[in-house]
């Protein structure tokens, strides 16, 4: 915004000294244009600031549960392990949850994100262990599959799931509700870090906001947005191994407490640290690169080794792109990609993966595994259509 | 969908992929990304496709239309002009026919061919609405029944393309010249073949047509996790990618034209062409029509399809066809070693830069 504001200084300068020329005054004219597009829309994104929120104006105790719902419920205040095991096994067979009790979910979860700086620093005592996950893209049976070989998140279990956890697969709900109430369960046994696919722009394309619209309403649609607004953006293992879903920065000198101070609180923008965190790619070579996304940047090898060592870090592992095997190695040993979501969209063909980790060596041990069956469920929007190239 | 294999559901599912496409097309449209005021008419059910879907079907559009145009204006600077000839294999419900028509770019004669349950399926769409019906020309003869269409420049014809011996009579009753230049496409058509059938239809293109270009817009690369999925999706889809194994390279889809009598072919996959072989300004325009978070899946896409054509050029018109690639200007212009991924039976010419593909 301000670059065209500056342009825009220029050619009314410019229109000025050759008043009569008609190309300057062709350029001024689309600057203007531009300059008054641009406040519009923040003048547009600003009212939603003042929209009350919807966690603040709900009251889920006031829904009340059909005497016909036979699905899980929560008794009280707080979810159990017994509701969460129901909740899954519900979710298994393709039943819905009352959208009380999703309600009740979201605004517990809700809390406990605000609280959390935008980075969090865990700790995994001596001997213990840690799982982190990548893209999930609401494979719902391919997570259930996860936590068959490597056991259900818990205090002594815990895991960190790197973000995009929702759209694409078409049951994103499924894998959100599971996540989000194991975290009101084990706020130690399992951490969240935001992804670009939770945002409101991804959710209405790649169809987490169909998904929601349809098994939920609107209304949960803009909960989940507020809901995403509040997840931590990064995490630090141990003070050696830095997780984030995209990756690193435009510019130098960056430092752990330059991300801790991030006002998280909002859509991601298209510009700055926290769009970079969640948009970067490493590539293969020095320096940076323009992003073949559009957004954030690419970044070398040398970047990787700056931002550790100006950090005291030993390992990156980010998420954010698919990989054939379901991990990639890169930036000698320095960077992890771990993608955790198998064959994904039912085309790729490519194995998921997950990193376990044994404190104090944090030593990644790589698990990979294949995609597991799913009910055929009807094309959402965006599942199965690559298949529409084929005639 | 059935699971038997029995070649009649096959053929069912392989005439389905004419449905799908139909529909990817019109959600392309309306995002802006080309425009087709007559796909609608044709589309029961719009339906919105991902970005990844639309700039694929983006991406095929504007590389064949450019082929197209290329075709259309060859020898067109001569004094001695010839008719040309569009024939149309698999062409399911294509409106090219009434695109050209709108662009004043028809050529003389639009011979479309398909199974007789989507031509029978066609001719009712284009009887039932006028603004199709009406590009016809007044002497036109529609048959909904038996899905033949014959009018003065377009021809509906119902083929089974595994019968060779037909084809000769459809091109006889739909008035084409084998002589004059003619376009042969087959857009996600042989690859459904059997390969005996389609090196056997190759062959006979080869020998029929002595100014033409064959054009084949299909997948490659049936070996890596992406080709092994599609595989196994189409499949369960009842519709086998038969053809993939025979010609799984680019190399191979060359191999097909040249092994079968014609004298020079070309392929590139098609994240090559979206990247260099478009029109650099549409494919910014169309880049930002829609937010795009697909990257990966997009380039394993892309290297999965390629175009090939071959060539046969008797009247010397066709020299500067092509998307010229770097390769293929290096062959021509005797610069390279004839190299594995060109063939070619003449010795090469040099060729001034085609209008169509200076960037």
């Amino acid at each position: 915004m301000g670059k065209f504001k500056e342009a825009l200084k220029d050619f009314k300068q410019v229109a000025r000294i050759v008043p009569k020329d008609p190309d300057a005054m062709k350029k001024l004219r689309e600057c203007e244009k531009a300059v008054q597009k641009m406040k519009f829309e923040e003048a547009i994104a600003s009212g939603e600031h003042d929209r009350i929120s919807v966690a603040e104006s709900l009251d889920y105790h006031t829904i009340e549960v059909e005497a016909s719902y036979k699905g899980a419920k929560i008794e009280g205040e707080t979810v159990t392990l017994d509701f969460i095991k129901s909740m899954m096994e519900e979710f298994r067979q393709q039943r819905k949850l009352h959208k009380r009790y999703g309600f009740q979910i979201l605004l517990q979860v809700r809390k406990l994100l605000m609280a959390l700086p935008s980075l969090v620093d865990v700790t995994v005592p001596e001997n213990g262990q840690f799982t982190v996950c990548g893209d999930v893209h609401g494979q719902y049976y391919d997570l259930l599959n996860i936590f068959e070989l490597n056991g259900l998140p818990s205090n002594e279990n815990p895991y960190l799931f790197n973000g995009d956890f929702v759209d694409r697969g078409s049951f994103s709900v499924e894998v959100i509700f599971t996540l989000f109430a194991l975290k009101c369960l084990y706020p130690e046994g399992v951490y969240l870090s935001r992804g670009n696919h939770e945002s409101k722009s991804m959710n209405k394309i790649y169809g987490f906001e169909g998904e929601v619209k349809a098994k939920f309403n609107e209304r949960m649609v803009d909960l989940f947005a507020e809901v995403f607004c509040c997840l931590p953006l990064a995490h630090v293992l141990n003070g050696k191994v830095f997780v984030v879903h995209g990756g690193l920065f435009s510019t130098d000198g960056v430092k752990l407490s330059d991300i801790r101070a991030i006002d998280r609180f909002s859509e991601p923008p298209d510009e700055g640290l926290m769009c970079e965190l969640l948009w970067s790619d490493p590539f293969d070579g020095l320096g940076r690169a323009p992003s073949k996304r559009g957004v954030a940047v690419a970044f070398g090898s040398d970047v990787t080794k700056r931002f550790l060592a100006d950090n005291n870090l030993d390992l990156i592992v980010r998420s954010h792109e698919v990989k054939e095997e379901g991990y990639q190695i890169e930036h000698d040993g320095k960077l992890i990609t771990v993608f955790s979501a198998p064959n994904y969209c039912d085309q790729m063909g490519n194995k998921g993966a997950f990193i376990k980790f044994k404190a104090p060596e944090f030593k990644p041990d790589i698990k990979v595994f294949e995609a597991v069956p799913h009910p055929n469920v009807k094309a959402m929007a965006y599942a199965n259509n690559l298949l529409s190239l084929f005639g | 969908m059935e699971s038997s294999h029995g070649s009649f559901s096959v053929d069912g599912a392989v005439q389905a992929t004419n449905d799908e496409a139909s529909s990817s097309k019109l959600s392309c449209v309306k995002k802006g990304y080309m425009q087709d005021a007559y796909i609608q008419y044709f589309v029961r059910k719009p339906t919105r496709r991902s970005p990844i879907i639309n700039r694929g079907y983006y991406a095929r559009w504007a590389s064949i239309r450019k082929l197209l145009l290329q075709f259309l204006e060859a020898g067109s600077s001569s004094n001695n002009q010839h008719k040309k000839q569009i024939v149309s294999l698999g062409a399911g419900f294509d409106t090219l026919f009434f695109q050209l028509q709108d662009e004043n770019h028809a050529p003389h004669l639009v011979l479309e061919v398909d199974f007789k349950e989507v031509t029978s399926k066609k001719a009712i769409i284009i009887d039932t609405y006028e603004p199709l019906r009406a590009k016809l020309g007044s002497n036109s003869d529609i048959s909904k029944e038996q899905g033949k269409i014959f009018s003065d420049h377009y021809k509906l014809l119902p083929a089974d393309l595994r019968d060779l011996s037909s084809l000769d009579l459809i091109l006889d009753q739909a008035n084409i010249d084998p002589s004059l230049p003619t376009l042969i496409l087959a857009e996600c058509v042989l690859i459904y073949l059997d390969p005996d059938v389609s090196r056997a239809l190759v062959q006979w293109a080869g020998k029929k047509f002595p100014n033409s270009i064959f054009i084949v817009y299909e997948q490659i690369h049936p070996d890596d996790g992406f080709g092994r999925q599609m595989l196994k999706n189409l499949e369960s889809r009842g519709c086998p990618l038969l053809g993939l194994h025979d010609t799984p390279t680019l190399e191979a889809k060359i191999r097909r034209f040249i092994d079968h009598g014609w004298q020079r072919s070309e392929a590139l996959d098609m994240d090559v062409i979206y990247n260099q072989h478009i029109d650099q300004k549409d494919r910014k325009r169309i880049e930002r029509l829609e937010l795009f978070d697909e990257f990966e899946e997009w380039h394993i896409l892309q290297e999965h399809y390629c175009i090939s054509y071959g060539i046969n050029d008797q009247l010397g018109i066709f020299s500067c066809f092509g998307f010229q690639s770097r390769e293929a200007k290096e062959l021509s212009e005797g610069k390279k070693e004839d190299i594995d991924i060109h063939g070619r039976r003449q010795s090469p010419i040099s060729c001034p830069i085609n209008p169509y593909t200076a960037q």
